[in-house]
């Protein structure tokens, strides 16, 4: 423990505040995309929603399920950490982490679809059945959000990874085992963005 | 093998339910698409993602039980998005748009404008 902490628990705090403190820089990163989403929202209403019926509503939703799910499988993690059920965690992890493989394929698919109809970002866009200025905004804008969080929910599954395999050789026990809170405490806010961004590219009508 | 649990811990129930709510207003909100809201359409489709963000803020990231600075500071940075959002709805939507050359570009590449 470093001399300037009087206790663990003052270390674990500090700790806590400094992850919290990532995350609400993550916020405000995603808050600015949601504004400038905000902007073209309202300027371009109509062409928007037209644009987002464009989005598969299956794979939007089906991948808010995964999220959620995968939220659950890392919360129990944590859970099962605390009571000292390491491997138990590990396993927890593992599910989480294979939720979000779900959730990158299902979004690899959504793309694929997306390349094939010419729906890309910037000046590569050229989708014949929507050829509109407000269109190129929508998907563009669209690539940035999901493809953001997509590097997020990527860099979440390496954190849980490095974690779990941390939990299932024993390193951590049900007193010392921050890091594993810390990682989940990341992938929570991955999914807490993805509930925004679902009913913004999906499930506007 | 696995060790035995070494401390009575908080039960594993509370998260389930939470994620079985999660669960039935991902529902509520799949079901909201397809009534007749109108203008309140997307209110309605933030507020149950407003909610369902509380849900697991308070119950799977445990902000109960983190300090009081913590609870600050998520208040802090979701605010700050909102009232950034709030600045830009109101500069957009109470500003007087002249068709100009914001649409050149896109016509450039053969895109034209097309109006609803």
């Amino acid at each position: 423990m470093a001399e300037h902490f009087e206790s663990v628990e003052r270390k674990d705090q500090a700790a806590h505040l400094g992850m919290w403190l990532f995350l609400a820089s993550e916020v405000l990163l995603f808050g600015a995309l949601f504004a400038v989403y905000a902007g073209y929202r309202v300027e371009f209403g109509y062409e928007f929603v037209v644009a987002s019926s464009h989005n598969s509503i299956a794979i939007g939703t089906t991948n808010t399920f995964v999220l959620v799910t995968s939220s659950l499988f890392a919360a129990l993690a944590v859970h099962a950490a605390r009571s000292g059920r390491l491997r138990r965690a590990a396993g927890l992890l593992a599910l989480t982490i294979g939720c979000g493989l779900l959730f990158l394929g299902l979004k690899a698919v959504e793309y694929g679809e997306h390349f094939r109809a010419g729906i890309l970002p910037g000046n590569h866009y050229h989708y014949a059945a929507l050829p509109t200025h407000a269109a190129n905004a929508f998907f563009t804008l669209y690539y940035l959000m999901t493809g953001l969080h997509a590097l997020h929910v990527t860099g979440g599954m390496v954190a849980l990874g490095a974690v779990g395999y941390r939990a299932f050789r024993g390193a951590y026990s049900a007193e010392r085992h921050l890091p594993l809170e810390l990682a989940v405490l990341y992938w929570h806010l991955v999914d807490v963005i993805w509930l925004f961004l679902w009913p913004l590219l999906y499930l506007m009508h | 093998m696995e060790p035995e649990a070494t401390k009575p811990t908080e039960r594993a129930m509370p998260l389930v339910l939470a994620w079985a709510l999660l669960c039935a207003l991902t529902a509520t909100s799949f079901g909201a698409r397809y009534l007749p809201l109108g203008v309140f359409a997307t209110p309605v489709a933030l507020a149950i993602a407003l909610a369902k963000a509380s849900v697991v803020l308070v119950s799977f990231m445990r902000l109960r039980h983190e300090a009081t600075s913590v609870r600050l500071l998520v208040w802090v940075a979701f605010g700050t998005v909102v009232l950034a959002c709030a600045g830009v709805i109101g500069d957009a939507g109470f500003r007087e748009l002249a068709p100009g050359p914001q649409f050149a570009t896109t016509e450039a590449h053969g895109i034209s404008r097309q109006e609803p």
